[in-house]
């Protein structure tokens, strides 16, 4: 479903991806685990074809993202730390302006808002505008605007970031049933606990580089720790390379 | 290019800004401010006081004894028509103070006499100089003595069989040549460019910088390029948002203007001053200066489009406006002060030639190559201008400058 293939993306001198490849099958939430400035959000922006890749490429859906991103970005759907919502637009208008600018056709629209709203619990907010909503009622709406297509493939970059418990907690049931309806998921966090709950696999990022790539027991076992936080600290210490 | 994707674009921008305080204050209310403060200027300012007080009569009063009975009465037409009422009041001085009138003539009692004698006649004038009235009132009255005198001399010399001509040694006629729209340029046009272009820039920057660097700083720009939207329709939808947004302002203030120039000029207005709103607010001029001012607006919003884009935050894209809005101003002054006349190079300059043509219109003189010319450059700059802005829209440095 997502395959990558030795992805690099240089700003100058600075190489802030070196040489990523990793892949995701259908029904895998795939974790991508790093530092601050590990090369996280630029592996997702040219996943999500914001960015360029100076080499390589990626895959995603039977589209590759340097020859056919408007493809690509009709296969995906991501959600952020960042909302991306407009705060003088109610709910429903920024959900339908998405929706729009995916081409989907106005009753697909209706039919899709009439299932999500409820089912995300936002029915009641529809109406108001995002800038008045609390941050995991944001998120909420955001989740609809990145489903509203039902798209195979989701992206995750740091969703719970901000959040409360009880909002955090509906995201990754969120991030659950995305699961269970099969569909290919990068999830990128900087909480522990949040991806060895939810990642099948986990890819450990420094310098741009994977170090580590496999399931939480083939981390364990590879670094001998027992959590993952721990885990992730030697690794990124060590630079150590694993199954990538 | 996808047009169902452009008006979605631009539906949504217009909505978001239309709801933004912010810019509706800019584009609706502060052109409606300014053409109130500008036509309420032009009704109660100095100039326009001075001319409607010319157009009304003041009511003076000629202080003298019954000897010069027969020549005041004389004069009491004579000076109706000048637009002075003489008035027969107990204390002359003390009217006067008292602003009961504009201003007191005192003619010696042996007045006539010494005309008819043929001896100079000394007269005194009294008026208050800080009243405009009085003022007007002591102009209209030393130009009915100096052609009273004139009249006088005639009929001394007349008298002597001199004839009066020998007293002229240089006949000067003057003719103003300079068209009733070339005041009207002065007086209104001015203001309405200023207006029409000035502000124009100044709403262009305002929403141009909340639908770019505004994204940015929101988060929402991510979100929207991650849509699989092509640049151009993202670029079109936003640069079609800008322009109408713009051109509500136009209207707001072109409007406002016409409807207090209808409603209250009549009443308000002097004569002068209403016939230069109605020549310019007529159709036939202010047509085509509106269509000038969309084809400028067009070229700053793809323009502004393209710069704000680089800016990091709305603010930052706010601080790019200031000098633009600065050299709109300065060319509208420019072309005021230094009384430049339009030549092809003049007419190639991007704005410079569109404040060129505005004043052209406002003088009644349009020449229509000189229209032609403008309106082909400004487009050509629009569409350089939007082909910047894809540019910038397509450029990873410009989108996630640090």
């Amino acid at each position: 479903m997502i395959e990558v293939f030795d992805l690099k993306k240089h700003f100058g001198t600075t190489k802030a991806v070196d040489g990523v490849s990793f892949a995701v099958q259908r029904g895998e939430i795939f974790g991508l685990l790093g530092p601050n400035g590990a090369g996280k959000t630029t592996t997702l922006r040219m996943l999500a074809t914001i960015l360029q890749p100076t080499e390589g490429d990626a895959i995603i859906n039977g589209y590759s993202i340097y020859r056919d991103p408007q493809q690509v970005r009709r296969q995906l759907g991501v959600l952020a730390e960042q909302t991306g919502l407009y705060d003088r637009l109610t709910a429903e208008e920024n959900v339908r302006y998405f929706a729009r600018l995916r081409r989907l056709p106005e009753s697909v629209i209706n039919r899709r808002i009439a299932e999500l709203f409820p089912k995300l619990g936002i029915d009641k907010y529809a109406h108001k505008r995002a800038g008045q909503l609390s941050k995991g009622m944001k998120q909420k709406v955001a989740i609809a605007i990145a489903i509203i297509h039902d798209p195979p493939v989701m992206i995750f970059d740091e969703p719970t970031s901000g959040l409360d418990i009880i909002a955090a907690r509906e995201v990754r049931e969120f991030i659950k049933a995305c699961k269970h309806s099969d569909k290919a998921m990068i999830l990128s966090t900087h909480i522990m606990s949040e991806a060895e709950k939810l990642c099948d696999r986990i890819a450990i990022i420094n310098g741009g580089k994977i170090v580590a790539n496999g399931t939480f027991a083939e981390l364990q076992q590879h670094s001998g720790k027992r959590e993952l936080e721990e885990i992730f600290v030697k690794l990124v210490a060590e630079g150590e390379a694993y199954g990538a | 290019m996808e047009l169902n994707q452009v008006r979605v674009v631009l539906g949504k921008e217009l909505v978001d800004s239309f709801r933004d305080l912010r810019s509706t204050w800019l584009m609706i209310l502060t052109p409606v401010a300014l053409a109130l403060l500008y036509f309420f200027g032009a009704a109660y300012g100095p100039s326009a006081q001075l001319e409607k007080q010319r157009e009304m009569a003041q009511e003076i009063a000629i202080v003298t004894n019954s000897r010069n009975e027969r020549l005041t009465r004389e004069w009491k037409e004579l000076l109706g028509k000048r637009g002075l009422i003489m008035k027969e009041t107990i204390d002359p001085e003390r009217a006067l103070a008292e602003r009961d009138l504009a201003a007191v003539l005192v003619l010696p009692n042996d007045f006539s006499d010494l005309l008819e004698r043929g001896e100079p006649a000394s007269v005194v004038l009294k008026f208050d100089a800080l009243r405009i009235e009085s003022q007007i009132a002591r102009e209209k009255l030393r130009a009915f003595l100096q052609d009273y005198e004139q009249t006088v001399i005639a009929q001394r010399l007349a008298d002597r069989n001199v004839p009066p001509d020998v007293l002229e040694a240089v006949v000067v006629r003057e003719e103003n040549t300079a068209p009733r729209g070339g005041v009207a340029w002065m007086r209104v046009g001015l203001m309405l460019s200023f207006l029409l272009l000035g502000w124009s820039v100044a709403s262009v920057f305002n929403v141009a910088a909340d639908l770019t660097a505004g994204e940015k700083e929101r988060g929402t720009l991510e979100a929207l390029l991650a849509m699989p939207t092509g640049r151009l329709d993202i670029v079109l939808g936003k640069f079609l948002a800008v322009l109408v947004i713009t051109l509500c302002t136009m209207a707001s203030s072109v409007l406002s203007l016409w409807l207090l120039v209808e409603l209250l000029g009549p009443t308000l207005l002097s004569s002068g001053f209403l016939q230069d709103f109605t020549h310019a607010l007529a159709p036939p001029v202010l047509g085509p200066a509106v269509v000038v001012a969309s084809f400028t607006a067009a070229l700053m919003g793809a323009l502004s489009l393209a710069l704000c884009l680089r800016a990091r935050s709305s603010r930052e894209a706010h601080s790019y406006s200031m000098p633009i809005f600065l050299g709109v101003a300065f060319a509208i002054f420019f072309v005021e002060f230094r009384e430049i006349g339009i030549s092809l190079p003049a007419l190639v300059i991007p704005v410079y030639n569109a404040v060129l043509i505005l004043r052209e219109l406002f003088q009644g003189q349009l020449n229509p190559t000189h229209l032609g010319v403008t309106l082909a450059v400004l487009a050509l700059c629009a569409v350089v201008g939007l082909w910047l802005a894809v540019r910038a829209f397509k450029s990873e440095k410009v989108l996630f400058r640090q």
